[in-house]
């Protein structure tokens, strides 16, 4: 097997897919997104050996570009933007339990979202909320690979979810509906 | 376990559907059956979830960072040693298998490459376990007697733990290349982590370096600088520019004149 060819093929094909989670990660800068993913493709070579199966190149991919992210971050010292705490069980049923859904359907809310609302809703987010968000919501990964690429237990994949989607809501809302009364857990 | 509102959130928030069907999930989903709240609230997330599928910047990644990433690939793949029965693939060198730098940090004596291809071979190994170990360290201390002290320990061989200037001393870790053990000293200098690799000289080694000779290389991720000082191999490496990396290799030992870069 050349090794050179296939892990070129595989860039090549889900590259588009990386830089874009890439720029999540690092909230939208695009310098760092694009050393991130420089540091990427070497890893990926230097581990192409380690790549079993073909139909899990995409999750396979997806791992060492988030925990390059997160040794990249470790290295630098730089914490996420805002450590906001894990919910433990009890503390995430509390919360769930709290949700508060509109009390009529809200069409002009889904109706004004656009792209740059959403993107600025998502890079506004806490990092680690932000990661967790777009693996799952918008990458289709599995809450449980998004813990093993993120190296956290389930739970913790599961309640920084439940407040990110929480924490999304409030602020396309915010930017819908500028004086609108808060709504929301 | 009664089944409130929270608690029947949590167990069908964990995954969704089609999940494994256990005593817990049934009563969850009877639950929300009957509950208003619980339908609205999965409903409320399963919009959001759709919102962020709609309107999520789904950015393509520019053609210059597509060359950056084939480019450096083509440097990689450019720097492996030569390995039986593989095709060429890249231009000067033919392609090995990538455990040779992964797993077993790297080839230390090539038979029958020239010199600078063994150099390149070994900047490599350095940069990749540098950057693999990231900011793993076996003993955690700012203290350099303590540090030097456990290394010699370890190693069987002195060494001596330069104080570096504007740098801090993190701790150390061991490491081996090709069999052969290494300490590695980790400084932090402006931000990055920086790791001072300490290795015994080979005598048969036919590529060693003189007195006055530094070698430097990178990989377009980190940089690397080696030279031989008190029948040591000394190499720095990390994310820094490849002059501030000559300099911080000065200080340790004083190198004037005869580099040479890859």
């Amino acid at each position: 097997m050349d090794n050179g060819r296939v892990v070129e093929d595989l860039l090549s094909e889900h590259l588009d897919a990386l830089y874009r989670t890439a720029l999540r990660l690092c909230a939208g800068r695009t310098a760092d997104a694009e050393d991130l993913i420089q540091e990427l493709a070497l890893r990926v070579f230097r581990k192409s050996h380690e790549l079993r199966e073909p139909a899990a190149a995409r999750s396979w991919l997806f791992t060492i570009l988030t925990r390059t992210h997160l040794n990249r971050v470790r290295s630098a010292r730089r914490r996420p933007e805002v450590g906001a705490h894990d919910l433990d069980e009890q503390a995430f049923e509390a919360a769930l339990a709290s949700w508060q859904s509109p009390e009529r359907p809200d069409y002009a809310f889904e109706r004004l979202q656009t792209s740059e609302r959403v993107t600025a809703a998502l890079d506004g987010l806490d990092s680690d909320l932000r990661a967790v968000i777009w693996l799952v919501d918008v990458e289709g990964f599995r809450q449980r690979e998004a813990a093993a690429m993120l190296e956290v237990p389930e739970g913790t994949v599961a309640s920084r979810l439940f407040r990110a989607r929480r924490a999304l809501r409030e602020a396309m809302i915010a930017a819908a509906h500028p004086m609108a009364r808060r709504q929301g857990a | 376990m009664a089944m409130t509102c929270g608690t029947a959130r949590r167990v069908l928030w964990a995954e969704p559907a089609p999940r494994p069907v256990t005593p817990d999930t049934r009563a969850a989903e009877s639950h929300v059956r009957g509950c208003a709240a619980c339908q609205a609230f999965f409903h409320d997330h399963r919009a959001l979830a759709a919102i962020l599928q709609r309107h999520a910047p789904r950015e393509p990644a520019p053609p210059h960072v597509r060359g950056r990433v084939f480019d450096t690939l083509g440097r990689a793949g450019a720097q492996t040693a030569p390995g039986p029965g593989l095709a060429r693939r890249f231009g000067g060198a033919a392609a090995v298998a990538v455990v040779v730098i992964g797993a077993s940090l790297g080839i230390w004596l090539v038979g029958g490459t020239s010199a600078d291809e063994q150099w390149r071979h070994r900047l490599s190994a350095f940069a990749g376990d540098h950057l693999e170990a990231g900011t793993d360290l076996a003993i955690a201390s700012s203290n350099r007697i303590e540090i030097r002290a456990w290394l010699d320990e370890r190693l069987g061989f002195a060494v001596h733990v330069p104080r570096i200037p504007n740098a801090e001393v993190e701790g150390a870790r061991l490491c081996a290349f090709a069999g052969r053990s290494a300490g590695v000293v980790c400084y932090r200098i402006d931000g990055q982590m920086v790791s001072l690799y300490l290795m015994a000289a080979d005598p048969a080694d036919p590529s060693r370096l003189g007195p006055a000779q530094l070698v430097s290389g990178g990989d377009g991720v980190a940089e690397v600088v080696v030279w031989e000082g008190g029948g040591l191999v000394h190499a720095l490496a990390g994310r820094v520019t490849p002059a501030r990396l000559r300099d911080m290799a000065r200080s340790c030992l004083d190198v004037p004149a005869g580099r040479r870069r890859f």
